[in-house]
């Protein structure tokens, strides 16, 4: 580990040498950074790993089985578990989606779920992201990279090799491929914040990397244009392009970024979407309450992993509490995302506070309230001092037609700030490798 | 196996990859020639080379010249604006070319950025590190690039460039009669890429009776040809 730490310097230089980057918009300008990498990594020892990835498993496979029943036969509403104004209310609800089949009944194929660990050893989920959910890209070339610069620390350390993530991938996407086509990534351009991962991903799965205008839609399939309108038939699609600019003829009509027609293609099982349309149903903030609900109620098990202890404004008991106890509590607005919209009330003034019960008691369905986890600090580097700072895991959990897998590593963030809590990369934080142990 | 399609935007991407690698390697060349001569020349002596590389840009001195043509990234005839604008096409085609061979114009970008930073002068061994990384770049396509497909766009903006270089700066005839052999097997191969009348303008231009680099309406011509001969 020592000769990692030291050979530090080497590692970003590879990094930035492969154009290992993401890019921010600050006042309308773009701006592409290197995303800080801190050498030391997250050390997973293999029994906590079985324990995550079993609960990893079973909590992606009640979203996807919530996802269908949603849209199909809505069982969890009528018996109960789940109030209907959750799901009729929220963004992520897409009548559209009402009736579609997707391949394996999968929406949620690439899922990426955040967890924190408590300073017990305990884990808990933070989100779960089921729509467009980026990062493995980078634990993915640091690794890469670390087994170069430092061959010695990976002799002395038996780590789960984590460079499988593209095979996962490929193997996922071409299980829910349609019509024997090609296997795409859409972007939606060069300057998209995670433009270096849409690309090294088609690099490293040996899907086309597409963009705005490379895909038409005829007879509702999907193809992909070559030089002097040569065309190819497109069988999966990653988009990393939201839902509501996705096709500009079934959603918002001013999207450039979008294939025309792609949702009737979808419709009728002519292309996967990866992931699904209308998956933000259950990555709302609101709903992850009910997530361990969910589990018992489609898999009949009880939830390996558990939430954050989660209070919602909508039940009178949580509600009461929540007013009551606001000072201690982080508020987060359901709506928002990348660590926006989170607010921790002992932050705040009493004015503010008073101001954020007031807009909870006006709209109580746009906000949750959890506990502050005192989540463990894991070390890193700050010149050659090594410091505690808060940090995440985002572990990757892959759904194809022919099973679930958890990817052996994850994106570990960090925020570089000692006071805060937030490790988003929008927000100033860096990344770690996320070492799951081999023994 | 990954599917041979390529999209007209990265068809556009790979020829003007092509264009720009191979405008700083030759422009490197030449560039080491103009600074031997700033130092004991007239400024008549390597004024020829700014016109030639068309650059607009005046600067205070010498030293302020020295530093901009490499360095200055608001000129877009700098070698750091060149490698910029090699690197915008380089990324939309790194799942083409690869990673290891984007990492070459990247290397070479960030060497840039970071020397203009600090102000330095270009150094004969940083000028040196990014001709060997353009050589390297290329060796890289040859290397881990199989799609001959995409070869041969990216050589087509190679040659476009290096003949239009090589007739800027008056070279001698055979070496653009070479260049331009080699473009008209890349012509053979993908002829939709090209404009065909374009092509026979250009063969008849191309001759050695002909050929006049010191005539400006001759260089002219074969410019406005070149600009009009890929259709990508």
């Amino acid at each position: 580990m020592q000769s990692l730490i030291e050979n530090r310097d080497s590692v970003n230089r590879w990094l930035e040498r492969y154009g290992v980057r993401f890019g921010v918009y600050k006042g309308g300008v773009f701006n592409e950074q290197l995303f800080p990498f801190d050498s030391i990594p997250r050390i997973i020892a293999r029994e906590d790993w079985q324990m995550l990835e079993k609960g990893l498993v079973q909590r992606v496979k009640a979203l996807n089985a919530f996802l269908w029943d949603i849209y199909h036969e809505k069982n969890i509403i009528k018996d109960g578990v789940v109030p209907e104004e959750f799901v009729y209310s929220s963004k992520g609800y897409m009548p559209e989606c009402e009736g579609i089949d997707p391949e394996g009944r999968i929406y949620s194929h690439i899922s990426g779920i955040d967890l924190v660990e408590g300073k017990d050893g305990s884990w808990f989920i933070l989100e779960d992201n089921l729509r467009i959910p980026s990062g493995a890209s980078y634990p993915m070339i640091a690794r890469e990279i670390t087994r170069k610069v430092s061959p010695v620390t990976f002799i002395d350390n038996h780590v789960a090799d984590n460079r499988d993530y593209a095979v996962l991938l490929k193997e996922m996407m071409d299980s829910v491929n349609k019509g024997r086509g090609i296997n795409v990534i859409l972007t939606p351009g060069r300057y998209n914040s995670a433009f270096f991962e849409h690309s090294y991903l088609a690099e490293k799965t040996g899907a086309v990397l597409a963009f705005p205008g490379d895909m038409t839609v005829e007879d509702d399939i999907v193809w992909y244009t070559g030089l002097f309108k040569e065309k190819i038939r497109v069988g999966a699609i990653y988009r990393r392009v939201s839902d509501e600019y996705l096709d500009p003829m079934a959603f918002e009509a001013s999207s450039l970024l979008g294939v025309p027609n792609l949702f009737q293609a979808y419709r009728k099982g002519n292309v996967a979407v990866i992931n699904g349309f209308g998956n933000g149903v259950a990555d709302d903030k609101g709903i992850y309450y009910f997530v361990p609900k969910m589990v018992r109620y489609y898999l009949h098990e009880e939830p390996i992993l558990h939430n954050a202890p989660t209070y919602l404004p909508y039940f009178k008991e949580d509600y009461d509490y929540i007013l009551a106890n606001i000072g201690k509590l982080v508020i987060k607005d359901v709506s928002e995302a990348g660590g926006y919209g989170v607010v921790f009330g002992r932050d705040l003034s009493p004015e503010k506070l008073e101001e954020l019960k007031t807009l909870i008691v006006e709209q109580p369905r746009r906000w949750i309230a959890q506990e502050v986890i005192d989540f463990k600090d894991l070390e890193i580097l700050e010149g050659m001092e090594k410091v505690e700072r808060k940090a995440d895991l985002r572990a990757f959990v892959v759904s194809g037609a022919d099973g679930v897998k958890v990817w052996k590593s994850g994106l570990t963030r960090f925020s570089r700030n000692p006071d805060s809590f937030v490790v988003n990369s929008s927000q100033g934080g860096g990344f770690k490798d996320t070492w799951v142990m081999e023994d | 196996m990954k599917q041979t399609i390529i999209s007209p935007a990265k068809a556009n991407s790979m020829y003007w990859l092509g264009r720009y690698t191979e405008r700083i390697y030759l422009q490197l060349h030449l560039l080491r020639k103009c600074f031997d001569k700033m130092i004991d020349g007239k400024p008549e002596d390597y004024n020829g080379y700014l016109s030639s590389i068309g650059n607009t840009f005046t600067y205070a001195d010498l030293e302020q010249e020295r530093y901009a043509l490499v360095h200055d990234k608001y000129n877009p005839v700098s070698i750091l604006s060149c490698i910029e604008r090699a690197n915008d096409n380089a990324l939309i085609i790194r799942d083409e070319i690869t990673s290891p061979t984007l990492g070459y114009i990247q290397m070479s970008m960030e060497t840039l950025r970071r020397a203009a930073a600090d102000g330095e002068q270009p150094t004969v061994d940083e000028l040196q590190d990014l001709t060997d990384w353009m050589l390297a770049f290329w060796g890289s396509i040859e290397e881990r690039v199989y799609d001959d497909r995409v070869k041969t766009l990216l050589k087509i903006g190679k040659l476009v460039e290096h003949i239009d270089m090589n007739i800027r700066f008056a070279y001698k005839f055979y070496r653009i009669e070479e260049a331009f052999a080699s473009l008209v097997t890349c012509f053979q191969k993908e002829p939709r890429a090209f404009n065909a009348d374009a092509m026979d303008a250009l063969r008849e231009a191309i001759d050695e009776k002909s050929y006049d680099p010191k005539d400006p309406v001759y260089v002219n011509k074969v410019q406005i040809l070149l600009g009009n001969l890929v259709t990508l």
